[in-house]
């Protein structure tokens, strides 16, 4: 009796299961267009305002300007504009059929609404030293407007790149934790359909783009955060196109199905100096050692196994670019002369010391990224055969007042504006270090406010050549972004230089098709 | 007639790790329709696994080879477990020795019953196997059978439990019955009924019966033809009356001598030397010839074949040879009576050792309901003496040994051990180094009471360790030696754990343990019931012994009333937590007083078939047993319970 | 009255439990700001992070903070998750149904699975095919399950691709029968494989244990079958034991799946605690420590209650049965 009522209950889930199996049935997205499955961070909140990169901003939202493959300011939401000189106001003209998602029309007062929130030191944006010099914002009409700055800028073009929010949704609202960022409502080529939290964002086509829309019906932000289960994912087809590691990505060269798209990034990475430590007020002359004692093409072959460039300043990847400088190539005698020079002497142990205090400083790397914790430990071991006590710590909190030395990771692919001025210069609001430098100060500024594009190439070499006389960081490497897609995908544009984690693959994705 | 079973030469090998054990050698005997045939032997003779042999109910390592075995006309020894299912419970079928474990706890009586009915008429209706299991119930004599099967296993006594075994395996109606030890865990006084219900069955129904037992009394009330079995071979066959009788194999002598109903009093017990042996492999010849005090030379080269002594009679010992010298051990004259016994040395009247003063102790056994285990019990215990306290299951002396040894706070009364009363908190702490020293106890179970992971050296020197006291010889392992040799064991056995010992040897090793402390007062509680005749009238000398040399007190706790009437000096008889009467063993045997005392020992099996057959026995059903009675003397140092009226001696 | 003593048991180890909680975690090396800004913890000020602090409520000492949590908790507040922004407990109820369907369904099939098992042992005992289901048992009990689930996801999902490896459901597919089941069956095969041997050879053990009990005896001597024998007498002889391992076996199955849901990134509460655990997410991390607990604690005493109406019975019975064993 027993016997027959386990072996019932037995058969009976049995057969529940496959009953469940086949109802289910087909594979989804068959019948229903065509869909771009992409493997993504986790996001909380999508808020382009606040935030500084997200990848899935691009497709929700449009600025008044939109950047092309050569990363040049095109139109976005505003199909023309002016610059008054003399007022230094720039002032738009926006597109008149653009919608928002829900249907409401764009206007100008949203412009307005967007950068003043940004601006607004209460919100605590990242983006704000961007706008730092905006004086007034004022609304011409319902698709006019104009920003008046008090210093000109030629970067604010790029700078209007940023999303438009609306105001009828957001008005009164808190912009850190509104309820919007987790349902944004955007003018992008895709709408948002659904958010399964913690496992996918799902977004549809916006027919009523008010641009060219998009040929792929669906796009799925799948959020994959672990690198190894992004490569598995791809291998075994559930995911289209992913970011990978090098050494993952190089297991897809050549296979079949698959397309591999090395991309370059203005993403550097090196180690930042502290000058808020006081280590620094009197050890300031043992940089240039620092920097000449970084193997930096080791450091790309063995950690990013060669996915890279040795890096010397930070516009590399930019038009303004001067190589022209010192490159503090690596050069270990030199590296000694400089410290003999500056007093010191090397002890039994190998280390150097200077006036009983041996040299040597601590870098730390925030926890999570294992690419920066192996730069840091390798520059660290080079430095040590110098003769400099490097170590590296990995602390939980960041703490920008006390560390004496981080990795820095981040750069920017526009203009060359975007991530110096408010990096290097004095008291701007990106300067975490408190790297002062008169000279870079008025260099940046210099190329800031002309658009002549010989002066400012002129300002730009003045300013990286101030640089690498007064080093602010000891410039590693840029880092390649690989992306692996299905070869079905058309469209992906392999020449593009990246952003700050390989951001900014979408630009054009409303050109994008897949093949079937 | 045709014979119901015929066996001839069956073996049966165990495979173990050990190697290979011959546990039955060379079996030969037939059985009739309706007999009653019984097996008696001791432990590890190999009769328990003949009678599953027979059944085919052995272990897989078990190998069993028979030139014929014939049941009810068919073969079996080709039969397979199909085939033999077919049989069990309809042909044959066989009840166990412990009624508690053999049912099973989850089902009622009736299920029980109901589902063997089944198995052999499985198209009846359910309400014509209600009917069976009604009348199997009442053939086995269960009382309200009606409200009985529906009550569960744990709700019934033991007596009450056997029988419905019984019940069980005879719901297939079968020709023949194998009983392995079917009394053994039973009182006395139950066992008697037992036996009774299936000569009763034997005549009713016409079952033959295979009944296996170490208890010689049980062979004279019961079976028609007996067998006795040693080392795996049958030694002896013959009727009843011929056994006792006119046995002719020293082991059959042996034997009888052992009883210690038969013992002359005064004199030591006559225990057979040495122990059986283990069988893998057995000894070349004769088994038995290494503890034969008659053994011929011849005994130790060959096995002696069967001998006739009669055409019912047949006796495997050379001494029957004619060639052999004559032997004569001596008529065994059973005891005549109580009034036959020679009245024995007066106990010392030394002063009190023990004294116990109404005596109450209770368990909580659910919500509501208590048990008295023991109720208003005094007695005292004389220094040099043996008091025995005899009483059924249930009766309390347990309880009553460990209340004495203070494991169990009994909840009113005194119990004064050596003018300290121990049931005071504050007094037992402080003389308990006195205390814990000076009274020792031993257990029945001896497996269970020695720890399986020590040696015995180190089992027997743990009281003297824990109690930091020096020992007399010495080391602490020289001392264990001493006691080891005192109670007749060999020191080699220092080094073994007692799972590799027998019962006997656990039994001495836990007297030894106990006497290490040179104790006043030895507290046993049953420690001979579990071990075979042999063996146990080797304890008992012991303690006879004890008492003599070293005036040793003991308080003797049994049920057996042969070896307390041979060992004690005064008896207490107990029923239900009472003490119902008290008094010198004689006079106790001599001229019982109370009804109870009076069943008890009309219950006690007389290993004489002649007398022991068709004796009818007393029932005790529980009254004058009032709240009102009063434990009075009614002659020297006889006291008894009653209801204060002096009563004519009888 | 032994409820209520049984009642204030249960809360006051979940109120030292959620003391523990509290300050190990607050003491635990770890930036809970990381968890609410996310990567621009990193660029903050150390102004920005008091700041940051202070409204979050860390800056002041930490019995401080735990009496006001308690406070909270106490008129049901327990707080908002810094990671996701919304109240821990519409975090939790949202993905708390997928652990339960993968840990409630896992139960069910390791003990029916394990009670087959083990009858199916115990009834070829010593013969071939018992000894090598042993033996196939131990080696499978032993094997690591994220190694089990990796393996099963490379034979599967990448190279047989006919089974999914990750997720509870496919995108867009809004989550079907037939493909929520699709996605359990991989991890619900880690996590029978990982317990399912453990149970299995408790019964095999105790059925074997009964089958040498005398009134088995007794039945072959009637003439019933082995299989009579096996499943109206040892089974019934041994599940009581075995139900009161399944109460104790709740909180270890449904614990156990975090491994599990971490490597198939299945959205329940396994990865959601493993993620409050490691990025300082304190109130999600309380919430689900709370509720394990409370789970464990109610699983014994449930398993406790069981015992107590199987022992007593069994304990009186036994007192009886020494009273009145041979009369």
């Amino acid at each position: 009796m027993n016997k027959f009522r386990s072996l019932l209950s037995l058969i009976l889930a049995a057969a529940l299961l496959t009953g469940l199996c086949a109802c289910g049935g087909a594979p989804a997205g068959e019948d229903q267009g065509s869909t771009l499955v992409y493997a993504s961070g986790d996001y909380t909140r999508i808020n382009p305002a606040m935030d500084e990169h997200g990848e899935i901003n691009i497709l929700l939202f449009d600025g008044l300007t939109a950047h092309d493959g050569d990363n040049a300011v095109v139109p976005g939401l505003a199909e023309s504009w002016e610059f008054d000189e003399a007022a230094c106001a720039y002032t738009f003209h926006m597109a008149e059929n653009a919608r928002w998602h829900d249907g409401q029309p764009v206007t100008a007062e949203d412009v307005k609404f967007t950068i003043e929130a940004i601006m607004d030191p209460a919100n605590g944006s990242e983006n704000a030293p961007n706008y730092e010099d905006v004086t007034a914002i004022d609304v011409l009409d319902e698709h006019t407007v104009r920003f008046t700055l008090d210093a000109p800028n030629a970067a604010f073009l790029d700078y209007m790149t940023m999303a438009v929010l609306p105001k009828h949704l957001l008005e009164g609202e808190d912009f850190q934790t509104s309820d919007f960022f987790r349902h944004p409502i955007g003018t992008g080529p895709y709408k948002l359909e659904s958010w399964d939290e913690g496992q996918a964002i799902t977004l549809v086509k916006n027919e009523d783009y008010f641009k060219t829309p998009a040929k792929i019906d669906r796009i799925v932000f799948k959020i994959v955060p672990d690198d190894n289960a992004r490569a598995m994912q791809m291998r075994s087809g559930e995911l289209d196109l992913a970011l990978l590691t090098p050494r993952d990505a190089e297991g897809f060269a050549g296979q079949e199905g698959y397309a591999v798209y090395d991309m370059k990034t203005s993403d550097y990475r090196g180690i930042l100096f502290n000058f808020h430590n006081p280590y620094w007020t009197e050890n300031r002359d043992i940089i240039p050692a620092v920097c000449c004692g970084i193997d930096r093409e080791a450091i790309v072959n063995s950690v990013i196994l060669g996915h890279g460039e040795a890096a010397y300043g930070p516009l590399q990847r930019n038009i303004y670019n001067c190589p022209d400088v010192d490159h503090y190539d690596y050069d270990p005698a030199r590296a000694e002369q400089i410290l003999t020079q500056a007093g010191a002497e090397k002890g039994a142990d190998g280390f150097y010391y200077r006036d009983g205090e041996k040299l040597g400083f601590v870098i730390s790397v925030g926890a999570g990224d294992q690419v920066r914790v192996d730069i840091a430990q390798a520059a660290a071991q080079q430095l040590r055969q110098i003769g400099l006590d490097v170590t590296v710590d990995i602390p939980a909190v960041v703490d920008w007042g006390g560390q004496m030395a981080y990795l820095i990771g981040w750069g920017s692919p526009f203009d060359a504006d975007d991530h110096t001025y408010k990096v290097f210069g004095t008291d701007k609001g990106a300067n975490y270090s408190g790297y002062s430098n008169a000279d870079v100060d008025r260099y940046l500024t210099e190329a800031r406010q002309s658009d002549d594009p010989a002066v400012r190439a002129q300002a730009y070499a003045g300013f990286q050549k101030a640089l690498a006389e007064d080093p602010a960081y000891a410039f590693i490497c840029y880092i390649d972004a690989d992306y692996v897609a299905k070869d079905t995908i058309r469209g992906i544009d392999p020449d593009k230089v990246m952003g700050h984690h390989g951001v900014g693959i979408f630009w054009n994705v409303t050109e994008w098709e897949i093949e079937s | 007639m045709e014979k119901l079973l015929q066996v001839e030469h069956l073996s049966v090998t165990f495979d173990g790790p050990a190697g290979t054990v011959e546990a039955v050698r060379d079996v030969s005997f037939d059985l009739a329709p309706g007999e009653i045939l019984a097996i008696v032997g001791e432990s590890g003779c190999g009769k328990s696994v003949l009678c599953k042999a027979l059944m085919k109910l052995l272990p897989s390592n078990a190998r069993t080879g028979a030139e014929r075995l014939t049941v009810d006309g068919a073969d079996i020894r080709s039969f397979g477990e199909r085939a033999m299912q077919k049989l069990r419970g309809r042909v044959f079928s066989m009840v166990f020795q412990d009624p508690m474990t053999s049912l099973d706890p989850t089902y009622t009586v009736g299920a029980q019953i109901a589902e063997a009915v089944l198995v052999h008429q499985p198209k009846l209706s359910k309400e014509q196997v209600r009917r069976r299991v009604l009348e199997l119930l009442a053939l086995v004599g269960v009382d309200q059978p009606e409200a009985r099967a529906k009550l569960y296993p744990y709700d019934l006594s033991g007596g009450q439990r056997q029988r419905v075994v019984l019940a069980v395996a005879l719901a297939g109606r079968p020709k023949l019955l194998i009983a392995d030890e079917p009394t053994t865990a039973l009182d006395v006084t139950v066992q008697a009924q037992i036996l009774d219900l299936m000569r009763d069955i034997q005549k009713k129904l016409g079952t033959a019966t295979i009944l296996v037992t170490h208890d010689l009394g049980v062979v004279a009330r019961a079976a028609d033809r007996v067998a006795v079995m040693y080392a795996g071979r049958i030694v002896e066959t013959g009727t009843a009356e011929e056994i006792f009788a006119d046995s002719r194999h020293p082991y059959t002598w042996g034997l009888l001598r052992s009883l210690p109903s038969l013992a002359a009093p005064g004199q030591p017990l006559y225990a057979i030397p040495g122990m059986p042996p283990t069988l893998s492999p057995p000894p070349k010849g004769d088994a038995f010839a290494c503890r034969n005090r008659y053994a011929l030379a011849i005994d130790y080269d060959q096995a002696p074949p069967m001998f006739r002594v009669t055409d019912t009679h047949f006796a495997a010992t050379w001494l029957l040879d004619p060639r052999a010298p004559k032997v004569d051990p001596g008529a065994f004259e059973p005891d005549t009576g109580p009034a036959g016994a020679a009245p024995r040395h007066a106990p010392p009247a030394g002063e009190a050792l023990l004294d116990v003063r109404h005596l109450g102790c209770s368990f909580r056994l659910t919500k509501d309901r208590s048990l008295r285990a023991v109720d208003d019990v005094s007695f005292q215990i004389r220094a040099g003496e043996i008091f025995g306290l005899v009483g059924e299951s249930g009766s309390g002396k347990s309880t009553l040994a460990r209340c004495v040894m203070n494991i169990l706070r009994p909840q009113s009364g005194q119990i004064v051990y050596k003018g300290v009363d121990v049931c005071d908190p504050a007094r037992a702490r402080a003389h308990r180094r006195l205390l814990r020293q000076d009274r020792q106890i031993i257990f029945q179970d001896s497996a269970s009471s020695l720890d399986p992971r020590m040696k015995v050296a180190d089992i027997i020197a743990e009281p003297m360790a824990v109690n930091h006291i020096t020992p007399p010889r010495g080391t602490l392992r020289e001392e264990a030696a001493f006691q080891l040799r005192y109670v007749g064991m060999d020191p080699v056995y220092l080094d073994k754990y007692p799972p590799e010992l027998s019962g006997g040897q656990r039994q001495r090793v836990a007297i030894a343990r106990a006497l290490a402390m040179e104790p006043s007062l030895l507290v046993a509680d049953e420690p001979v019931a579990a071990l075979d005749v042999s063996i146990q009238a080797q304890i008992i000398n012991l303690f006879k012994h004890l008492q003599a040399e070293h005036g040793f007190t003991f308080l003797f706790i049994a049920h057996d009333l042969a070896v307390v009437r041979y060992l004690c000096d005064r008896v207490g008889v107990l029923y239900q937590g009472k003490l119902v009467e008290l008094a010198p063993t004689e006079e106790l045997f001599a001229r019982p007083r109370h009804p109870y005392t009076k069943a008890l020992l009309a219950a006690i099996p007389i290993p004489d078939p002649r007398r022991e057959r068709g004796r009818p026995l007393f029932s005790f059903d529980g009254t004058c047993l009032g709240a009102q009675s009063v434990f009075a003397q009614v002659a020297p140092g006889h006291f008894v319970l009653g209801s204060g009226e002096p009563e004519a001696a009888t | 009255m032994r409820a209520l003593k049984r009642l204030l048991a249960f809360l006051i180890s979940l109120l030292i439990l959620s003391a523990a909680v509290f300050w190990i975690a607050r003491l635990a090396p770890g930036d809970p700001l990381a968890s609410y800004y996310g990567e621009r913890a990193e660029k903050m000020s150390p102004q920005q992070r008091a700041q940051a602090e202070a409204d979050l409520g860390l800056d002041r000492p930490i019995h401080v903070q735990y009496i006001r949590w308690l406070r909270n908790a106490l008129h049901g507040d327990f707080g908002i998750s810094f990671k996701y922004k919304t109240d821990v407990w519409q975090v939790i109820r949202g993905r708390a149904g997928n652990t339960l369907l993968l840990g409630g369904l896992g139960f069910v099939l390791i003990f029916s699975l394990a009670l087959g098992l083990g009858i199916l042992c115990a009834w070829f005992e010593d013969r071939p095919l018992d000894r090598i289901v042993c033996k196939a048992g131990t080696v499978l009990s032993c094997v690591p399950e994220f190694w089990l689930s990796l393996l099963l996801i490379l034979i599967f999902a990448v190279y047989l691709r006919v089974l999914p490896s990750s997720g509870a459901w496919s995108i867009g597919d809004g989550g079907s029968a037939g493909d929520r089941a699709r996605h359990l069956i991989l991890p619900m095969t880690v996590v029978v494989a990982g317990h399912l041997w453990y149970y299995a050879y408790m019964i095999r053990n105790r059925l074997l244990e009964e089958v040498r009990a005398d009134y088995v005896l007794l039945a072959r001597s009637e003439g019933l079958a082995k299989r009579s024998i096996l499943f109206r007498h040892c089974l019934r002889n041994a599940i009581p034991s075995y139900l009161s391992i399944m109460a104790i076996a709740v909180p270890h199955i449904m614990g156990g799946t975090y491994i599990v849901e971490t490597v198939f990134s299945y959205p329940g509460l396994g990865t959601l605690s493993y993620e409050s655990a490691r990025y300082q997410d304190y109130n999600l991390l309380m919430v689900l420590c709370l509720l394990s607990g409370a789970v464990v604690i109610l699983c014994n005493m449930l398993a406790q209650a069981v015992n107590e109406r199987i022992d007593p019975r069994i304990r009186a019975r036994q007192a009886v049965e020494e009273v009145s064993d041979r009369g």
